[in-house]
């Protein structure tokens, strides 16, 4: 068995987590839910760029010591949609430990979506949502039940193929023989076999219920807040800025030969044997939101295309290389968080892919 | 029975819109073909280097002058054997009309008097070969016609071989390569002869690193390939977010001269990127309303990055300037001057 490196929180922190936790899944349907951001400044300079006409976060540091800083806050969001208002409202715990920022709150659906992933949006890139892939969730799981010597079973799970397509396999929850549920490593078995990957997987075993997604989203909705703590919300985004290492400083203007140094993006698959894939490729570039976008070289043989991200000015050009990959080419700006941040398009609109050194 | 007012409108627009989609095929392809050019010349400068021992790339920025004091600049420049060298020329696509093909293979006819501005002592060759290198599409018809020229004297080339070149997938490796193959005539290096006649493959994948470095050759790029350059690559390092601000051309310059080395690695007279595209390219910007220039600043200009284009730059930049193109063809007063050297089909349409 391997040993997992563990991350805790200081102790009267954890005592407070593991109180709200308790609280929060005291309520009927009631759950914690966190999110992971990665950024290098103080939550307290963050939150002032996030008031806006349509948000308003208020906060108030409770906790700080051990370089762990709690901030209780509160948030309020309107929005207009078709003509209809909607006022959301809820409250949220921003956990700082350099480099990481957890989101975490107890509030129903839809704050995590509406009001939570709005913020981590609006941060962006000075703070960056952590993601992992398919293979470091099943990692994560066998960690946990083996370390805990607790058998996990999935009541569902959601895959997705290349290009998007996701499918839900949900087992009927209302049954009561908990042996009637398969064992969560069959989950990922299954979606290996559609050729496919698991995005998001809901578990069950002794004492604990939750489910965990590639986005870094994690639902508690039985369990100590300690555990997962340390064995999935410390570590996933450490497994994160461990693979994104790759990314940093690629761009030319940072390189004292003015070199070109290419990442390559492996598939365990042949994503871009056919023509008909690699002009798949183009058609999903054109969605990469906040970028500006030039097709080079068309799909035959290859695919090569220039990006702007306008989100801050880097840029990079893709091109399909080997059947199995693709190399991003940064230019003579192309910071960090723009690699990152298509890193994460091409695993939810493309395939979940390993970054790496490239080398001709 | 006459057509009403509204009607003609109706046609004229229609028109209109069949000569710029015409027009934006075009320069698309142009765009393309130029992209290959690039690799193109790296490909063959590699694969000598790798391959050849007596026959070596001397560059692919040569600044040469005939007997007559007149500048001269082929795309590679080959020497061999000490004192023998060979100028190659590369076109990427070559029009369809006789006179203006004729009138482009006339540009040869430069290269077959004694150059001079050659790698040796005196700058000079005992012996001078013409290398023409033309797409796998264009060879046929171009052989037939220089054949024919050449014979009845219209064309007075002499020491002229020809080279097709084409980037396709190697059904069996699947790789992509690039390949190019001496078809007509021998040059004075008999081992050029005997590699190129076996054919050269180079694999275009080996290409990705070298061509970031490389996109210019000596050929003036398509007014839209060095906007997609500055506008997508070259812009960022100014800027660091996306609204407007102002640049001068020296200052894109100094960021080109260093980014986009020259082909020798040697930063010199001869630089990858020419001034005159830079703001060829800038007025393109200014034409279609991504740039302004700023009053009583020359050479100075405002640069319009916070406007959103939500389609294919490329594409788009493409169909506004051949909107404008074709209006002012219209209107019979030519807004933007495109290079006719390097859009022969454009000339041919116009």
């Amino acid at each position: 068995m391997r040993t997992v490196e563990i991350d805790s929180l200081p102790f009267s922190l954890d005592l407070l987590m593991n109180e709200y936790t308790k609280l929060s899944l005291k309520k009927k349907w009631g759950s914690i839910k966190t999110l992971t951001l990665y950024s290098e400044s103080p939550f307290d300079l963050l939150a002032k760029t996030l008031n806006s006409s349509e948000m308003e976060v208020q906060y108030n540091k409770i906790f700080d010591a051990e370089g762990t800083i709690l901030f209780s806050c509160s948030a309020l969001r309107e929005t207009i949609k078709n003509g209809v208002e909607s006022h959301i409202t809820g409250n949220f715990y921003a956990l700082q430990k350099m480099p990481f920022l957890y989101l975490i709150t107890g509030e129903r659906n839809p704050f995590l979506p509406k009001v939570l992933a709005y913020i981590a949006k609006n941060l962006y890139p000075t703070a960056i949502r952590t993601f992992v892939t398919s293979d470091d969730l099943l990692q994560l799981l066998t960690d946990f039940s083996e370390t805990k010597q607790i058998e996990l079973r999935y009541t569902e799970f959601v895959y997705k193929n290349m290009f998007e397509k996701a499918f839900t396999d949900r087992r009927n929850e209302k049954r009561e023989d908990r042996g009637q549920y398969e064992r969560f490593s069959t989950a990922f078995r299954k979606a290996r076999e559609q050729g496919a990957r698991v995005d998001r997987i809901k578990v069950f075993g002794k004492d604990v219920s939750f489910s965990i997604s590639r986005s870094g989203v994690l639902k508690i909705f039985l369990g100590n807040f300690t555990d997962y703590y340390q064995f999935f919300i410390s570590r996933m985004g450490n497994i994160a800025i461990e693979r994104w290492k790759i990314f940093e400083k690629r761009a030319r203007a940072e390189s004292p030969n003015k070199q070109v140094r290419p990442v390559l993006v492996n598939f365990d698959s042949n994503v871009f044997e056919n023509v008909a894939e690699r002009k798949l490729l183009i058609r999903i570039l054109a969605d990469y939101k906040n970028c500006e976008y030039s097709v080079i070289h068309g799909g035959n043989p290859h695919v090569y295309v220039a990006i702007l991200d306008k989100i801050d000015n880097s840029s990079f050009t893709v091109r399909t290389y080997e059947n199995n990959s693709l190399i991003l080419i940064p230019q003579i700006r192309t910071t960090k968080s723009s690699l990152v941040r298509f890193s994460k398009f091409l695993l939810d609109k493309f395939q979940e892919g390993i970054p790496a050194e490239f080398q001709l | 029975m006459t057509l009403s007012d509204d009607k003609v409108a109706a046609f004229e627009a229609q028109q209109r819109q069949k000569k710029i989609e015409k027009l934006c095929d075009e320069r698309m392809v142009e765009y393309d073909r130029y992209y290959q050019t690039v690799l193109l010349t790296l490909g063959f400068k590699k694969y000598l280097e790798a391959h050849a021992r007596d026959c070596r790339f001397v560059s692919a920025e040569p600044c040469f002058t005939n007997v007559d004091g007149a500048e001269i600049r082929p795309d590679m420049v080959l020497q061999h054997n000490g004192k023998q060298g060979i100028l190659c020329e590369i076109k990427t696509s070559l029009p369809l009309k006789d006179e203006h093909l004729l009138g482009t293979l006339k540009q040869l006819e430069r290269y077959s008097k004694e150059v001079i501005g050659w790698e040796t002592i005196d700058r000079k060759v005992d012996h001078q070969d013409v290398m023409l290198f033309c797409h796998a599409f264009d060879y046929d018809r171009v052989l037939e016609k220089m054949n024919q020229w050449i014979a009845d004297g219209a064309l007075k080339v002499s020491e002229i071989s020809l080279c097709e070149w084409v980037m396709a997938q190697n059904p069996k490796t699947r790789k992509e390569e690039l390949l190019i193959r001496l078809r007509d005539g021998r040059t004075s290096c008999d081992e050029l002869n005997m590699l190129l006649k076996k054919n050269i493959n180079v694999d275009v994948q080996q290409l990705v690193v070298e061509y970031e470095e490389c996109k210019f050759t000596r050929k003036e790029p398509p007014i839209e390939y060095t906007m997609n350059q500055l506008w997508l690559h070259v812009f960022s390092e100014i800027s660091k977010n996306s609204a407007d601000f102002e640049v001068s051309t020296e200052k894109l310059l100094e960021i080109v001269y260093e980014y986009y080395i020259t082909w020798s690695n040697v930063k010199g007279e001869y630089s990858q990127v020419r001034e005159k595209w830079i703001k060829k390219a800038l007025q393109g910007f200014c034409e279609i309303g991504l740039a302004e220039e700023v009053p009583d600043k020359p050479s100075i200009y405002k640069i319009l990055m916070s406007k959103k284009i939500e389609k294919d730059f490329q594409e788009y930049i493409t169909e506004k300037l051949c909107e404008k193109s074709i209006d002012s063809k219209i209107a019979q007063k030519p807004v933007l001057e495109i290079n006719k050297d390097v859009t022969p089909s454009l000339s041919d349409f116009i």
